[in-house]
C-alpha cells in the first residue's frame, strides 16, 4: 500500500541561489526517511518538490515510477501524498472534529455536494473514530485554535491520515515540544508506520528523533545531498560532522 | 449525552419556532394594513439577500462588495420575463439564473485578483451593470422598467396583497431553506475550512478556486432571487438597484445581525428595514444616524446583534470587559450549525 | 482635438490629486477607505463656505483651498485616531464596513448643513474665461488644474524619496514589522500618511467645487473613479496612480466628444483590459505584494 518516492536531478533556484542542486533522492516504499542538515540546506524546498508546492527548473519527480514532475499540490494529495507543516496548518475556528470532517469528506470526493448533510454525519462518525485512535478523543468538541502546540500537530496528522494518505511528508514534527510531547509524538509516527503501512519523509532538528526513527537518512548541505545511508553509518562519517560542526548549528 | 440533549431541545426549539413562522405568514394579512404588509414584503426579500450574501462573508470569507448586480440582474431578467407575459414561478426562476450567470462572469473577472483588490474588482463589476442599464433603452435607461402585470400561478390571480405576501413568504423560505441546507452540506463545510486556512484545504486535495467559484455563483443566484422577488413586489425595476452603494446594504445587514450565525443574516435584514423605515420617515438625512448606528454595532458587537444575549451575560456576571468569544463547538450546535 | 486632450488632462489631474491620496492610505495603511470620498465631500464644501459662493482673487483662492484642504486633513486625523485605529487588528472585511459607515455619516451630516439642493462656487476671477491659441480653446482653469496635479505629484515624490519620513513611511509600507523593529513609531506614520492624504482629498474636492455642481451625492461617485484609478495603477502605486488618472481623464474627454454615448463606460474598459493583461495594474507587483509606493 505504501509508495515509493524518487527525486532525479532536481534543481530548483530562487533568483541566483540553487536552493536544490541536483538533488537525488531514493526513498524506497514503506521506509521511514529523514533529511537532515544545517538551516538553509534545502530541506524545506526539497519538500516543496515532493509536495508540488513549487514548479522546479530542472529533474523528475517520481512517485511509484509514475512522472508527477508538473502535477499540482492537489492532484498529489489525490495520488496519496500527505503533508505536514512545520507550523501546524489546521482550521482553528473549526471543531478538532470538523478539521478531520474537512478531510474525510475531501477523500471520499464528496466535498462538493451542496444539497445534502448526509455525507457529513457519517463523516463525523468516522472523524470521531479516527480521532479515538489517536486518543484525541476528548478534544473532539474543542475549537483546533485552542488546542496545544503539541495537540496541534498531533490533529495534523489526524487530518492527513483521515486523507488515507500513503507518504507522510513530516515537516519539523516535534518543533516546539516538550520532551514528553516529543516522545509521544515519535511513538505516534511509529505506531502509525506499522499499522498503516507508510512511507515516511522527515526533517528534523532533534537527532534523538531522527536516530529514534529513520532507516534511512540524508544528509543536505548548501541544496546538495552528501550523503545518504543507514543511521549508524550517516552518523560515523567525518564529513556529517564536520557539515553541522560548521554549519549554523 | 448533554450534547445529544442540547440537539433535542434545540429541534424542538426550531419545530416551534418554524410553527409560529406559519402561523404569523398566514394571520399576518388580516391583522396588516396594506402599508404593513409592503413593508412586510420588503424584509422578507432583504432576509433573502442577506442570507445568500452570508455565504460569502461568513462561510467562504469571501469579501464581495458587489452583490447589488447580481440582484439588479434578477430583478431585470424577471422583469423583461414578465413582460413576455411568462407565468410568475417561471419569472423567478429567470431571475435566479440571470443572478447565477451574471455571477460566473463576475467570478471570471474577479478572481483575477485576491484580498482587498477583489472587493474593489467586484464592487467595479457591478457598478458597471448600472453603467449598462442607464444605457439600455430595452432596460429603461434612468427610468428602469415598470408596467409588467406578473400573471397567474396555478389559476390564482396573485395581483391581491394577500396573495403576493403568501407566494413571496413561501418563495422566500424555500431559498433561505435551500442556503441553510448548503450551510450544512459538505461543500459548506469546506467552505469554513477553506476561509480559515486555503492553503490547508489545497492540501487535502481540494480546488480552491472552483469551490470559491461554486459559492460565488450560489449566492450570486440568491440575491438574483431576491431581485426577482423585489419586481414582483414592487412592479419596478430601477437602476439605483444595481448602484455600488446598494452593493453596501447586505453586508451591512450582516454586520449588524452577525454573520457567525444562520439566523444572523435574517435578524440584521429586519433591524436595518426597521431602522431604514422609521429614520427616513422621521428625517431626510437618515443615513447620518444609519451610519452610526452601523459603525456603533461593528465596534461594540463584533458579533452582531445574535451576540448581544451572550454579552450582556458576560457583562453581568464579570462587570465588564471584552465579550467572551464562544470556545466549545457545543455552544455553537446549540445555537445551530451555522458557522 | 488639443482642446479635448487638455480637458481631459485636466479632469486627469483632479482625479489624481484625489486618488493619490486613497492608494497612499491603501500603501501604508492596507485599508480600502470608503470614508476618502466623504472627506473629499467635505473638502469640496469647506470650500465653498470659506469662499462664501463668490469669486475670489487666485491668491486668496489657492489660500482658502489650501485651508478647506487642512481643515478637512484636521477632521481625517480625527476619524483615523478615534474611529479607524481600534478596526487595526479586525478582519479587513470589518475595517471596510468600518470606513464605510464613516462615509454614510459624512454625507449624512453634509446633507444636514447644507441641505441636499445644488450648490454652485464660481471660478476665480481671472480664471474663469479661456485661452484662445489659433483654433485651440483651452479653459483657463484646466491648465491650472492640469498645473496643480504636476505640482501635487512632485510633492507627493519629494515627499517620499527625498525625506526622512518618506523613507519610513516605504518602510512601513513593505514591512510593518521590520519598521517596529527599526524603531520606527509605526502609529506616527500611519497617522501622518492619513492627514497628508486626507488633505489631498480635500484639496482635490476644494478644486473640483467650481467645475460641478455640489450635491451629497458626490462622495459615491468620485470614489468609484478613485477606486479605478487604484486597480488600474496598481495598488499603492503613486506613479501608477498619476497614469491612471490621466488616462481615465483623457479617455472619457475623448470619449465624450466623438462617442457620447460611450462615454459612461471610460472607467470599466481600461479596467477591463488591465485585468485581463496586467492583473497587478500598470506598476503594481502582483498578487500577495500589494505594497508599493513609487
Amino acid at each position: 500500500m505504501s509508495l515509493e518516492i524518487e527525486l532525479r536531478s532536481v534543481t530548483k533556484r530562487f533568483g541566483g541561489n540553487a536552493a536544490l542542486d541536483g538533488v537525488d533522492l531514493h526513498v524506497p516504499a514503506g521506509q521511514i526517511h529523514a533529511v537532515i542538515g544545517p538551516n538553509g540546506a534545502g530541506k524545506s524546498t526539497l519538500f516543496g518538490a515532493v509536495a508540488g508546492e513549487l514548479p522546479l527548473d530542472t529533474g523528475t519527480v517520481l512517485l511509484d515510477g509514475r512522472d508527477v514532475t508538473g502535477a499540482s499540490p492537489q492532484r498529489r494529495v489525490r495520488l496519496g501524498i500527505g503533508r505536514a507543516f512545520q507550523v501546524a496548518r489546521l482550521f482553528p475556528t473549526l471543531s478538532v472534529r470538523d478539521n478531520i470532517v474537512a478531510a474525510v469528506l475531501s477523500r471520499q470526493g464528496k466535498s462538493l455536494v451542496f444539497w445534502s448533510a448526509r455525507a457529513v454525519r457519517a463523516a463525523r462518525v468516522e472523524a470521531e473514530h479516527l480521532l479515538d485512535e489517536l486518543r484525541l478523543g476528548d478534544l473532539t468538541t474543542r475549537l483546533a485554535g485552542s488546542l496545544s502546540q503539541g495537540d496541534r500537530k498531533r490533529l495534523e496528522i489526524a487530518m492527513v491520515l483521515a486523507l488515507s494518505s500513503r507518504v507522510l511528508l513530516l515537516d519539523e514534527p516535534t518543533a516546539g515540544m516538550s520532551p514528553e510531547e516529543t516522545e509521544a509524538t515519535v511513538h505516534l509516527v511509529r505506531q502509525l508506520w506499522a499499522e498503516r503501512e507508510l512511507t515516511v519523509l522527515i526533517t528534523e532538528h532533534d537527532m534523538d528523533v531522527v536516530f529514534g526513527l529513520a532507516q534511512a537518512v540524508t544528509v543536505m548541505y548548501r541544496g546538495s545531498v552528501l550523503c545518504t545511508g543507514d543511521p549508524e553509518t550517516v552518523r560515523a562519517r567525518p564529513d556529517v560532522a564536520d557539515v553541522y560542526l560548521g554549519g549554523v548549528e | 449525552m448533554r450534547a445529544l440533549l442540547g440537539k433535542a431541545v434545540a429541534a424542538r426549539r426550531a419545530l416551534a419556532l418554524a410553527a409560529l413562522g406559519v402561523l404569523f405568514v398566514v394571520v399576518y394579512p388580516q391583522l396588516a394594513t396594506a402599508g404593513q404588509l409592503s413593508f412586510a414584503n420588503t424584509v422578507v426579500i432583504a432576509v433573502v439577500f442577506a442570507t445568500s450574501t452570508n455565504l460569502l462573508f461568513g462561510q467562504a470569507g469571501i469579501p464581495s462588495f458587489g452583490q447589488a448586480g447580481f440582484f439588479g440582474a434578477g430583478a431585470y431578467a424577471a422583469a423583461l420575463a414578465a413582460h413576455e407575459g411568462l407565468p410568475v414561478i417561471l419569472c423567478l426562476l429567470i431571475g435566479i439564473l440571470a443572478g447565477a450567470l451574471v455571477g460566473v462572469v463576475a467570478a471570471a473577472v474577479a478572481w483575477r485578483s485576491a484580498g482587498l483588490a477583489f472587493s474593489m474588482l467586484t464592487l467595479a463589476f457591478a457598478q458597471s451593470l448600472y453603467t449598462i442599464a442607464i444605457r439600455t433603452d430595452a432596460l429603461g435607461g434612468y427610468n428602469g422598467l415598470a408596467g409588467f402585470p406578473f400573471s397567474r400561478v396555478l389559476g390564482i390571480e396573485l395581483s391581491d396583497p394577500g396573495y403576493v405576501w403568501y407566494f413571496v413568504a413561501v418563495f422566500a423560505a424555500v431559498i433561505v431553506a435551500g442556503f441553510w441546507q448548503v450551510s450544512r452540506s459538505p461543500f459548506g463545510q469546506i467552505l469554513r475550512a477553506l476561509r480559515d486556512d486555503p492553503v490547508r484545504t489545497l492540501f487535502l486535495g481540494i480546488n480552491v478556486r472552483a469551490y470559491r467559484t461554486l459559492a460565488f455563483v450560489l449566492a450570486a443566484a440568491g440575491a438574483g432571487a431576491a431581485g426577482a422577488l423585489s419586481a414582483y413586489v414592487n412592479q419596478v425595476v430601477t437602476p439605483d438597484s444595481l448602484y455600488w452603494t446598494a452593493s453596501a446594504v447586505p453586508v451591512m445587514m450582516l454586520v449588524l445581525g452577525g454573520m457567525g450565525h444562520f439566523a444572523g443574516p435574517a435578524i440584521g435584514a429586519l433591524l436595518y428595514a426597521v431602522l431604514e423605515h422609521y429614520l427616513s420617515a422621521w428625517t431626510t438625512s437618515y443615513i447620518f444616524f444609519l451610519g452610526i448606528l452601523v459603525y456603533l454595532v461593528l465596534a461594540l458587537l463584533p458579533d452582531g446583534v445574535v451576540s448581544l444575549p451572550r454579552t450582556v451575560r458576560y457583562w453581568i456576571r464579570r462587570g465588564g470587559g471584552d465579550p467572551p468569544k464562544p470556545d466549545e463547538v457545543e455552544l455553537r450546535e446549540t445555537e445551530g450549525a451555522a458557522r | 482635438m488639443i482642446t479635448t486632450l487638455l480637458t481631459g488632462l485636466a479632469a486627469g489631474s483632479l482625479i489624481f490629486v484625489v486618488s493619490s491620496g486613497l492608494t497612499l492610505v491603501l500603501g501604508v495603511l492596507r485599508i480600502v477607505n470608503f470614508a476618502h470620498g466623504g472627506l473629499f465631500l467635505i473638502g469640496a464644501y469647506f470650500a465653498y463656505q470659506f469662499q462664501g459662493g463668490a469669486a475670489h482673487n487666485p491668491a486668496s483662492f489657492a489660500l482658502l483651498v489650501v485651508a478647506a484642504g487642512l481643515a478637512t486633513a484636521v477632521i481625517g486625523v480625527l476619524v483615523e485616531r478615534f474611529l479607524l485605529r481600534p478596526f487595526y487588528d479586525h478582519s479587513a472585511e470589518s475595517m471596510l464596513l468600518a470606513t464605510y459607515a464613516v462615509l454614510l455619516t459624512m454625507q449624512g451630516a453634509v446633507q444636514m448643513i447644507w441641505g441636499s439642493s445644488q450648490h454652485t462656487q464660481p471660478r476665480p476671477e481671472g480664471l474663469g474665461g479661456a485661452l484662445t491659441l489659433g483654433d485651440t480653446v483651452i479653459p483657463r482653469y484646466d491648465l491650472m488644474l492640469i498645473v496643480v496635479g504636476l505640482l501635487i505629484f512632485g510633492g507627493l515624490q519629494w515627499l517620499i524619496y527625498g525625506t526622512g519620513f518618506g523613507r519610513q513611511v516605504i518602510a512601513v509600507a513593505e514591512d510593518r514589522y521590520m519598521a517596529s523593529l527599526l524603531g520606527i513609531d509605526i502609529s506616527r506614520i500611519f497617522m501622518a500618511t492619513f492627514a497628508v492624504a486626507i488633505f489631498l482629498a480635500g484639496v482635490g474636492g476644494a478644486l473640483a467645487a467650481p467645475t460641478l455642481s455640489m450635491t451629497p451625492n458626490l462622495a459615491t461617485t468620485f470614489i468609484l473613479y478613485s477606486f479605478a484609478v487604484v486597480i488600474i495603477g496598481g495598488f499603492g502605486s503613486i506613479s501608477g496612480s498619476l497614469i491612471a488618472s490621466l488616462l481615465l481623464g483623457v479617455l472619457a474627454s475623448f470619449l465624450g466628444t466623438h462617442a457620447p454615448e460611450l462615454a459612461d463606460f471610460a472607467l470599466y474598459l481600461p479596467m477591463l483590459l488591465i485585468l485581463f493583461f496586467r492583473p497587478e495594474g500598470l506598476r503594481g507587483r502582483g498578487a500577495g505584494r500589494e505594497v508599493v509606493i513609487a
